[in-house]
């Protein structure tokens, strides 16, 4: 064949490979533009996937443990799962009494005081204790103040049971989101990068690897520090004989993950019902002094030896994520917001690694 | 354009008949020639197939290096300085060959460029995909690296005997001294 003429059956070639690309090209973008969009209406199935990947990366080392035991990986989920659904039965069982005695009490307080009455009784007790308070322009705001955030919270409260639905099908959906996505991500994120150009496969691999490693990390640390700030909080909180100590305690260590919010969000119940139910102002003082140790532990010792320096997030940021999270998805919203930032910051910051280091837009290739 | 046809050439690329049946080929490789069939099942699931056009790059000189290839069908050249007017050609690789395996030893950048002379088809073999494998199965891991590292002493051993035969025939250079033990 002639140059001229193979010349020119490259460019029919090329044209007719264009259109066809084109069309694959539009369609795979099309279909992955109605997944997200779909998955980012139905929360009813993007919570409970997101909790399933924050707990498969929470469980993967355990699965990888067993393997190199000589497990076949689909045992080794099942076992880890199986070991998971029995320890948290366990746990339960053995909590059960405690919290279902907590929630006695503490309805019982419930029906014989209401909120108005425990909103009088708190006035007195400040009046009491705290003369420049007896100005009644301060006590009539302080006390507006206290009434509005109590009817917030019960709204709010209220506002959580129909969710309940959604909570059943994510308690369903979670077990077998997580025994796929350990069992099987390793087939997905292959899947993932064969689809991709070949410009972009050593970046992707280097990308998900580092993503992987980073987030894996964090998410493990966050989680081990919760836990530890939960058991502290419980056992400061059951030598000062605070009521409800395992609830607000476990809130407490769950709040943790919240920073700088937090801490104070979980010292807040302590303390409000310490000192109605010891009757004075004095008992915030050890609650306070409890959870300020409990800081100073956390600072010093848990969150740098679990956590590092590994992933900081900027103050700024972290109120605004909060603050969205918060306004948006509720308490799931307070609770995910951090990890997610945490997700997102990996991604930019490895993304914008990879762009200087590989030659992605170099052109003529 | 070319990225698009690549992108749908590897999506299909592990159902065309290309890349039928891994491991017979992974058993001619040195690299694996010692491991059993459970082991040789356990890497030819971590093996990515990926199709290249002819002219398109495989991987950069100087990037960060993610592991090695083989070559499964079609043609592979390295180049030194490759697009430069210094451009240098230092091997061309044929079916059952493989190149980038320092990736899997060393966090550094790629010495050279890889480039597909014609249409190519390549397994990769990716050095997290690998480490992880060795993390679950030590066995097979100190197997590997055993092989791998005496495929680099025998490298080495004859790149000492090429400077030396080198400083030989230009006398007066410092070369066979600064050779390896």
């Amino acid at each position: 064949m002639s140059p001229a003429a193979k010349s020119r059956s490259v460019v029919v070639n090329l044209n007719r490979g264009f259109v066809l690309s084109t069309i694959k090209f539009g369609l795979f973008l099309l279909a992955l533009l109605a997944a997200i969009w779909i998955l980012s209406y139905s929360s009813v199935v993007l919570t409970p996937l997101i909790l399933a990947v924050l707990l498969s990366i929470l469980l993967n080392p355990l699965v990888v443990m067993l393997e190199r035991r000589g497990l076949g990986r689909t045992a080794a989920v099942i076992l880890i799962l199986a070991m998971l659904l029995l320890l948290l039965t366990a746990v339960l069982t053995f909590l059960a009494p405690i919290i279902a005695q907590e929630f006695k009490t503490l309805s019982r307080l419930i029906e014989n005081e209401t909120p108005a009455t425990l909103l009088e009784k708190l006035k007195l007790l400040l009046q009491q204790h705290l003369p420049w308070l007896q100005n009644p322009g301060i006590t009539i705001q302080i006390m507006s103040w206290v009434e509005k955030s109590i009817y917030t919270l019960l709204s709010r409260s209220i506002q959580l049971l129909p969710s309940i639905i959604p909570v059943a099908i994510a308690l369903v959906l979670i077990p077998f989101m997580t025994f796929f996505l350990l069992k099987d991500g390793r087939r997905l994120k292959k899947s993932f990068i064969q689809v991709l150009p070949n410009r972009y496969f050593e970046m992707a691999v280097n990308l998900l690897h580092k993503i992987d490693c980073q987030l894996g990390s964090y998410i493990r640390g966050q989680v081990l520090v919760s836990l530890c700030i939960g058991a502290l909080s419980i056992t400061a909180l059951a030598i000062l004989r605070v009521p409800y100590f395992i609830l607000i305690g476990s809130a407490a260590g769950l709040a943790n993950m919240i920073p700088y919010f937090g801490p104070i969000v979980g010292a807040i119940p302590a303390i409000i019902l310490n000192v109605i139910t010891k009757g004075s102002l004095g008992a915030a003082l050890p609650v306070i002094a409890a959870f300020l140790i409990i800081r100073l532990i956390d600072d010093t010792l848990v969150s740098p030896n679990i956590l590092g320096r590994s992933l900081e997030i900027h103050p700024l940021l972290v109120i605004l994520v909060i603050f969205t999270g918060g306004e948006m998805f509720g308490i799931m919203g307070l609770l995910l917001c951090i990890p997610v930032t945490g997700i997102i910051k990996v991604t930019f910051s490895e993304l914008i690694w990879n762009f200087k280091h590989y030659r992605v837009f170099r052109s003529g290739d | 354009m070319k990225r698009i046809d690549s992108m749908w050439g590897n999506i299909f690329a592990s159902q065309s008949d290309g890349f039928h049946n891994i491991r017979p080929l992974l058993k001619k490789i040195p690299l694996f020639a010692n491991l059993g069939k459970g082991e040789l099942k356990e890497i030819e699931r971590l093996v990515h197939c990926r199709r290249y056009q002819s002219g398109e790059v495989i991987f950069w000189e100087g990037e960060p290096g993610v592991g090695m290839y083989i070559v499964h069908k079609g043609q592979v050249t390295i180049f030194k300085d490759y697009g430069k007017a210094e451009q240098r050609e230092l091997a061309c690789l044929e079916p059952g060959d493989f190149f980038g395996e320092m990736a899997l030893l060393e966090d550094d950048c790629r010495s050279a460029t890889a480039v597909a002379l014609v249409e190519t088809d390549l397994f990769g073999l990716i050095h997290p995909d690998l480490f992880n494998l060795f993390d679950r199965k030590p066995h097979l891991g100190v197997r590997m690296l055993s092989t791998l590292a005496n495929m680099l002493a025998r490298r080495l051993r004859r790149t000492n005997q090429d400077l030396q035969q080198l400083a030989k025939d230009s006398p007066g250079t410092a070369v066979a001294d600064k050779t390896a033990p």
